[in-house]
């Protein structure tokens, strides 16, 4: 008979069950008593400049305390992915990737996809490049008088903002992927133990299967989007909600912090059908982009027409877009500008973790304020 | 995809038989309705077969997780190691449940039974769709894909318009230059 090395006394038991109970009474008052405000999430301030269906692009208000950064001012437009809210890079102010760039003087704008509505399922990849992206980036040019602005682009809106660097090179003066995928079959060559489930899941249907599910949903659900992601880590999200969440009871600013991100997590945007059959046929089952077989709007996506300063993102413990498809794809791109930084980290917590935040912002700030020379538009 | 009708002979003989006359007799509707009840019946009958094996998949992830949880504690017990704590030993068996539960998503049998899962609830939701359309269709209302046809129109309209919205810029800025 086998003896397991397991002693746990009855009064062990009852002694830690009455401490997880009184952590549950008290966190549960705590959580009650938590005002709206305080659980507010995206607050740094910012003006609505341009609309179109349901997209928006916003400005920033600048930080008063910032120094300007020597030279133009930096101009940088970020488009986050169309699965998720913007609000991640703006969580919460002292977790914030925008408040960041702004107390480096960095003039931030950032395009917001909206909530796509039944009437938009035909929205392809091309409608939100070379129509929403492309808009929000010329009223930019516009507004600021410059030919060229820097597209930072994240995980989805990187891929976005990859394609509109490819095929309006000349508006793009520097360009930011944070957690992209480029290689969307490089995971197969470096697999990764619980890395790519979304590549594999993608893989294990074929063409048929997209179309149908495609055709039978009209837009992929935001809940049915936020299913697939806590199916990746079924026992891990478990854990979140049940034994880890009884620790963060009696802290005060992790249960704050857990909170918003459960407001983030729960505000899944439908994605439009069109975009989700081009993003899943062409990118994770045929891998396109890579080999420049990309087309959007009838042009080719050719990565060697990337030719503008490119500095590549990626996260060390991303398991939702594998280092194996991110990292490495600088000799893909035109450009002999090309530069990675990782940070520490998975997919999310290159933006909210406090080791990713000591390293993200102010490595995105370093490296385009060394590449910011003087180039005002010539107005006629 | 062969419908139920199809696969059973003796319905497949009376559809070839009967069906043309009971068109005749404006019987056509409650043909399609039949057919598509038919076939959502054959949707659900495959969706529960994906989840079992979903369910399957589950299980053997639990079940290796329980092996590996046991290698663990003979191991410490190897080492001469004890835990005391049930919250400990909640912690390493979901620790352990985890990572097996990962294997077990990732493994072949996991991806055939997500693939087979998908295949099902889109196959059954079409069902639906075709069900809820015979509706509209008896009802005189526009149906979900003449509604979503529409829709695309519109779309492929903003489309040529964003197009010649751009043409025409490039037009004035070109002009203006020259």
């Amino acid at each position: 008979m086998i003896r397991w090395p397991v002693d746990i006394q009855p009064l062990t038991l009852l002694r830690e069950l009455g401490e997880a109970q009184q952590k549950i009474v008290k966190g549960a008052q705590r959580v009650a008593r938590f005002s709206e405000s305080e659980l507010a999430i995206a607050t740094a301030p910012k003006d609505e400049i341009w609309r179109e269906d349901m997209v928006r692009l916003y400005h920033y208000r600048p930080d008063p305390q910032a120094k300007a950064p020597a030279g133009p001012p930096i101009i940088v437009l970020i488009a986050y992915a169309l699965v998720g809210r913007y609000q991640m890079i703006d969580l919460e102010a002292e977790r914030s990737f925008v408040r960041k760039l702004l107390a480096r003087g960095l003039h931030v704008y950032l395009v917001d996809w909206g909530e796509p509505q039944r009437r938009h399922r035909w929205l392809t990849i091309d409608d939100y490049v070379n129509g929403y992206l492309d808009g929000c980036v010329d009223v930019i040019r516009e507004r600021e008088a410059v030919d060229s602005i820097n597209l930072i682009g994240v995980c989805q809106g990187g891929v976005l903002s990859l394609c509109h660097a490819a095929l309006h090179p000349e508006k793009v003066r520097n360009l930011v992927l944070t957690v992209t995928p480029i290689d969307f079959h490089g995971d197969k060559a470096a697999p990764e133990a619980a890395g790519g489930m979304m590549n594999r899941w993608a893989r294990a249907l074929d063409g048929e299967d997209i179309d149908a599910l495609v055709d039978s949903m009209g837009n992929a659900s935001g809940p049915s989007v936020g299913h697939s992601f806590l199916m990746m880590n079924p026992v891990g999200n478990l854990s979140k909600y049940t034994i880890d969440l009884i620790d963060l009871l009696d802290d005060e600013r992790k249960l704050l912090s857990f909170l918003r991100m459960e407001r983030w997590i729960g505000d899944r945007p439908d994605a439009p059908g069109e975009f989700v059959r081009q993003w899943f046929k062409d990118l994770y089952q045929d891998n396109r982009l890579i080999r420049n077989e990309f087309a959007l709007g009838g042009r080719s996506v050719d990565l060697r027409k990337v030719t503008m300063p490119v500095l590549n993102v990626s996260a060390d413990g991303d398991v939702v877009i594998p280092t194996a498809c991110s990292r490495g794809q600088g000799r893909h791109f035109g450009t002999t500008d090309y530069a990675e930084l990782s940070v520490p980290g998975g997919h999310i917590g290159t933006f909210v973790g406090g080791k990713a935040q000591a390293v993200l912002a102010p490595g995105i700030a370093d490296w385009l304020e060394s590449r910011n020379q003087p180039k005002k538009k010539s107005r006629q | 995809m062969n419908s139920i009708t199809d696969e059973i002979p003796w319905m497949a003989a009376a559809e070839r038989v009967y069906g043309p006359l009971a068109d005749a007799f404006g019987l056509r509707p409650a043909r399609d309705a039949f057919k598509t009840w038919c076939e959502l019946a054959a949707a659900q009958r495959a969706e529960c077969v994906a989840n079992a094996q979903i369910a399957g998949v589950f299980a053997a992830g639990a079940f290796d997780g329980m092996g590996r949880l046991a290698q663990r504690l003979d191991r410490m017990r190897s080492e001469g190691q004890t835990i005391s704590s049930p919250t400990a030993l909640l912690r390493a068996g979901l620790g352990d449940l985890d990572s097996a539960m990962q294997v077990a998503l990732l493994s072949e049998p996991g991806l055939a039974a997500t693939a087979a899962s998908v295949r099902a609830t889109s196959r059954r939701r079409s069902g639906w769709q075709k069900i809820a359309a015979l509706g509209a269709e008896a009802v005189g209302q526009p149906t979900r894909v003449e509604v979503d046809e529409a829709f695309r129109e519109i779309q492929q309209l903003k489309r040529e318009l964003r197009e010649l919205k751009r043409a025409a810029a490039r037009a004035g800025s070109s002009g203006s230059h020259a």
